[in-house]
């Protein structure tokens, strides 16, 4: 179904003929996740009808209007990555804001940065450690945006210390379905950007829950978003290649990789490492992961697995710690603190990562958050992710548990690849208080049976978070997945329905992988 | 059966007030909205009896507002605005359903108020990250629900903390979990995964944002869970006196960014002689002139693990700082020892309410902007009490660095006498002229109260239009606590 000639020209009269294109393979392009292989055979989505590169938030809300007006739907992407972001739809034109990549402002002294949609995080944390600052990088990689309403979950390997993308959204200027621009708390009141809440309720409660909308309720143009202290150099020198990065650091930033005799030792030691506020990085790094990111290719990956498997995975649980100090004496307690809770709950040092040159490679790749895609794409195979909703560690440690006790049946029968069972990624948040973990598997999308066996996973791990209490999973995407959620959740879905019916009268806001109006 | 009987029939007839005095009581507060007579004061037990009480509402479109806390009310959200109202009084729900120290967090009913969960949590080794000396009878979770600023801006990483979820009966009269609470599961089910309430968010929406700031007009909360800190094993408190705020900020700054500092806030010497005078106006007085302008108070902290040694190069750390910034720490100034000082401020104020002491009340004027307009906010609040005749010496100011120190919350405390009518019209004009002039200097009302609210929301017709979508969703008939924000 191609738009009609009024609706397209509406539109290339916003954006001008530079900034429009229904030419099948740019479409074809777009259309393309590899993701979505593993779950409908086919790597190409539905195709959008044309695709627009906005450069201004006047532009989004002419678009988002015109769509209003010519029964159009539309679907906006910043750095895009992963199945959620192919349209559900047919009739949908696709908003790529790559030229909205403007850092607009980072107030040092209150601590917060004003982004465009399309600034990536290695742009952003680059300028601010110009200024002795860092952001919070979403584990998927320093690649993607930085607006805090882009990444699914929004938490990454320094969320220890830097918190994740929900808690850390200031002022908001978002574009709403039907084409009003929505500027929340003091943004709105014209006081700048350095609140999202107010006057009265805040009407962040609406724009995401613990996941973002995924396109389907308006288009975010642009946010501010809070910083965080860099006891590193201003500019850090980098030689090497990827994954073989090597910084030139001062000795008060370094990392250790500690494995704990059990879960519950684990678990202890997370709590202890967050209350003390040692860390800069805390996160479960798992053994499989730890291999892939410090090796060259997928076999080397695999051969440095198999070496360090008896003294990790064998073992039982780790976790990679980066600590961080401004001064010798900062860095002298802080390393103190953490021997001593290793030593309390029986944790081992990993000798690699106590080489220099190792330590800082990963060093990197926490703060930096190098690694995301290596170790989702490096094997040719397709990675998926299970679990992921966040409550306490204890509640985190709940579900990689359970996720490897599960996944253990699967590899066992040769339909998921044999990670270790436990490759659960994740991390305490905000010094303790709380904690992710998703329960990665890596499933071959060409073979058939591979496929049957991630969908058997995930069916099961979705079957025991609904039994087991375990939260509602990062992966519960559009309207099957919470219709069966939603009525074990409080019915939340039936509320979120209300949103999406009262913000999006005319339904415009392609929401097929957040959730529809439809009952 | 008449509206009485009624809700006799929910809640037992003990708990249905309809005594005049009582009534009177609270149809008025401490602020300048018009009072309003409610027509009865009911006090549910429990949710059941809440939800009950909700749809009743619904059924003969009776007006309800909900409070939590015991009087004096000082903001006129409490007060009906309109004729009929039935008060929903939770301060019987007083239950404090768990403390959880590994995961620091407390759930606990609205009746319970600062003074109750203080013992509690000591008992853990836990304290809250409480707001500047609330009075005793303070509900905690109304407090947190008024997105109170609080007194540890560390701590402080969203402007929700220390609110996490919540179990809400609805204006429309549905029973909701918010955040993880929401399930899968029942809440013991919850916890023996080892879940503990303190995710805020639900997968598609953060109702509890929505219930926050909104003066009671979506809901009615039953419980909530309550981040809580841990108490230290050793504190070094300090004071910095200074005529100018620069030299404080930059210290704030650097005490914020690097988590040197747990309790951190600046006072005038107006506020600081209010908290600690006994006797007035001599001793009030006496304070007032002899303490510095400014005060920034903070206090260094060690935990579990070698706090000695924590403290130490965290204090090296902040004088290297404060002698940049070209201010002075010290451990006492002009008698007022830090150690005092923080001793209290962590309680809630002794009874009388320390805002009552002087002159029988207090208003408050309060507003979040960034460090560097708050000078400019000063001058504005210093222009517009002079202009209507109130002493400029006497009017306190508190400075609240909040969520991690991206903004201050500013606060003008206007102490008056309330039986003066002469003095309650001058405020009056006061408050109403100063709103303007502070929003066209960078002053963000994110909680508008009293008469500021129409200023607030005039200038902003796409918030406004937003909320009233939400308040349709949430309370379709309008009965929760009609005609307050832009509702």
């Amino acid at each position: 179904m191609a738009l009609s000639r009024d609706a397209y020209q509406a539109l290339e009269d916003i954006v001008g003929a530079d900034n429009i294109t229904e030419e099948p393979a740019i479409l074809d392009a777009y259309a393309f996740q590899w993701g979505l292989k593993a779950f409908t055979g086919n790597p190409f989505g539905i195709r959008y009808e044309a695709v627009l590169l906005p450069g201004s938030t006047e532009e989004v809300q002419a678009i988002v209007k015109a769509c209003n007006k010519h029964k159009i739907k539309f679907k906006a992407l910043s750095t895009g990555w992963g199945p959620m972001n192919t349209t559900g739809s047919e009739g949908t034109i696709q908003l790529d804001l790559r030229r909205m990549n403007r850092i607009l402002e980072i107030n040092e002294k209150a601590m917060y940065a004003v982004v465009e949609s399309y600034v990536i995080s290695a742009q952003l944390q680059a300028e601010l450690m110009k200024r002795g600052l860092t952001c919070n990088i979403i584990s998927a990689g320093s690649n993607t945006s930085a607006l805090p309403l882009a990444g699914l979950m929004g938490c990454g390997p320094t969320s220890v210390s830097t918190s994740y993308s929900n808690r850390n959204i200031l002022g908001v200027e978002w574009v709403l379905p039907t084409g009003e621009i929505l500027r929340l708390g003091s943004l709105g009141s014209g006081a700048g950007w350095f609140c999202g809440d107010g006057p009265g309720p805040s009407l962040r409660g609406i724009m995401r829950g613990y996941k973002v909308p995924l396109g389907g309720l308006g288009v975010f143009t642009k946010a501010a978003t809070k910083v965080y202290h860099w006891p590193g150099p201003e500019v850090v020198q980098v030689e090497g290649a990827s994954p073989g990065y090597t910084p030139e650091l001062p000795d008060t930033i370094t990392a250790h990789y500690i494995t704990f005799p059990s879960w519950d030792k684990f678990t202890e030691a997370g709590y202890k490492i967050g209350e003390s506020e040692i860390a800069m990085a805390c996160d479960k790094l798992p053994p499989w992961m730890l291999s892939l990111n410090l090796t060259e290719d997928g076999r080397e990956g695999v051969q440095l697995f198999s070496k360090i498997r008896s003294q990790t995975v064998d073992k039982g649980i780790s976790v990679l710690v980066v600590v961080g100090a401004d001064s010798q004496r900062e860095f002298d307690y802080k390393e103190k603190v953490l021997k001593r809770i290793t030593s309390e709950t029986g944790g081992e040092f990993l000798p690699l990562v106590e080489e220099p040159a190792t330590r800082k490679k990963l060093i990197w790749h926490r703060v930096r958050a190098t690694t995301g895609a290596r170790e989702t794409f490096r094997l040719m195979l397709d990675q998926g992710a299970s679990f992921g909703a966040a409550d306490s560690w204890e509640f985190a440690v709940s579900e990689a548990k359970e996720g490897a006790k599960l996944k253990k049946k699967y590899i066992e029968k040769g339909l998921i690849m044999d990670d270790g069972a436990d490759n659960a990624w994740g991390t305490v948040y905000e010094h303790g208080h709380m904690g992710h973990m998703d329960e990665l598997f890596l499933t071959d999308p060409t073979n058939p049976a591979s496929r049957q066996g991630m969908f058997g996973f995930m069916q099961e791990t979705w079957q025991v978070s609904l039994e087991k209490s375990l939260g509602c999973h990062q992966g519960v995407m559009g309207d099957m997945g919470h219709d069966l959620f939603g009525p074990r959740t409080s019915n939340y879905h039936l509320w979120a329905r209300k949103i999406k019916k009262t913000f999006d009268p005319n339904g415009a806001s392609e929401s097929s992988r957040y959730i529809t109006a439809e009952e | 059966m008449g509206k009485k009987e009624e809700l006799t029939e929910i809640v037992g007839s003990q708990q249905v007030i309809v005594d005049t005095h009582r009534l009177e009581k609270l149809s008025r507060d401490e602020s300048f909205v018009c009072p309003a007579r409610p027509a009865f004061i009911v006090k549910p037990h429990n949710i059941d009896e809440v939800q009950q009480i909700v749809k009743w509402a619904n059924e003969t479109l009776t007006p309800l507002v909900p409070i939590s806390s015991g009087v004096p009310h000082f903001r006129g959200d409490s007060v009906p605005s309109v004729d009929g109202a039935v008060i929903t009084d939770l301060s019987d729900m007083k239950k404090i359903l768990r403390v959880d120290r590994k995961n620091r967090v407390a759930m606990i009913e609205p009746g319970v108020t600062f003074d109750e969960l203080c013992g509690e949590l000591e008992k853990e080794g836990l304290r809250p990250n409480m707001p500047l000396l609330p009075r005793r009878r303070k509900s905690v979770v109304g407090s947190v629900l008024e997105r109170e600023p609080v007194i540890m801006p560390k701590y402080h990483w969203d402007i929700i903390d220390p609110l996490a979820c919540t179990e809400v009966i609805f204006g429309s009269g549905d029973l909701y979990r918010t955040g993880a609470a929401s399930g899968p599961g029942t809440i013991e089910e919850q916890w023996k995964s080892g879940e503990a309430q303190k995710s805020h968010a639900e997968p598609l929406a953060d109702w509890c944002r929505i219930l926050q700031g909104a003066q009671g007009t979506m809901g009615i909360v039953t419980w909530a869970t309550i981040r809580c800190e841990l108490i230290p094993d050793l504190e070094e408190p300090f004071i910095v006196g200074s005529s100018s705020l620069p030299g404080l900020f930059e210290l704030i700054h650097w005490l914020v960014r690097l988590r040197l500092a747990d309790e951190c806030l600046v006072l005038n010497n107006a506020h600081l002689a209010h908290i600690l005078a006994k006797q007035w106006p001599d001793e009030y007085e006496r304070l007032r002139d002899s303490l510095p302008p400014w005060m920034l108070f903070f206090c260094i902290s060690g935990y579990e693990y070698y706090p000695e040694e924590k403290v130490s190069y965290q204090i090296e750390k902040m004088m290297d700082i404060a002698r940049r910034a070209g201010v002075k720490p010290v451990k006492e100034l002009d008698k007022v020892t830090a150690q005092k000082l923080l001793k209290i401020i962590q309680k809630p104020s002794e009874e009388p309410y320390w805002k009552t002491r002087a002159k029988g009340s207090c208003y408050d004027i309060f507003s979040l902007a960034t460090y560097d307009r708050i000078p400019e906010l000063i001058k504005v609040m210093n222009n517009t009490a002079e202009e209507n005749g109130y002493p400029v010496a006497d009017m306190g100011i508190y400075l609240q660095p909040v969520v991690q120190g991206t903004s201050y919350h500013c606060e003008f405390n206007l102490f008056f006498n309330p039986a003066n009518p002469e003095e309650v019209n001058k405020l009056k004009n006061l408050s109403h002229q100063a709103i303007k002039p502070l929003m066209n200097n960078g002053a963000f009302f994110s909680r508008p109260y009293d008469t500021w609210v129409d200023t607030v929301y005039e200038i902003d017709a796409e918030t406004t239009a937003s909320l009233r979508k939400i308040k349709g969703i949430l309370d379709p008939n309008n009965i929760m606590n009609p005609g307050k924000l832009c509702f």
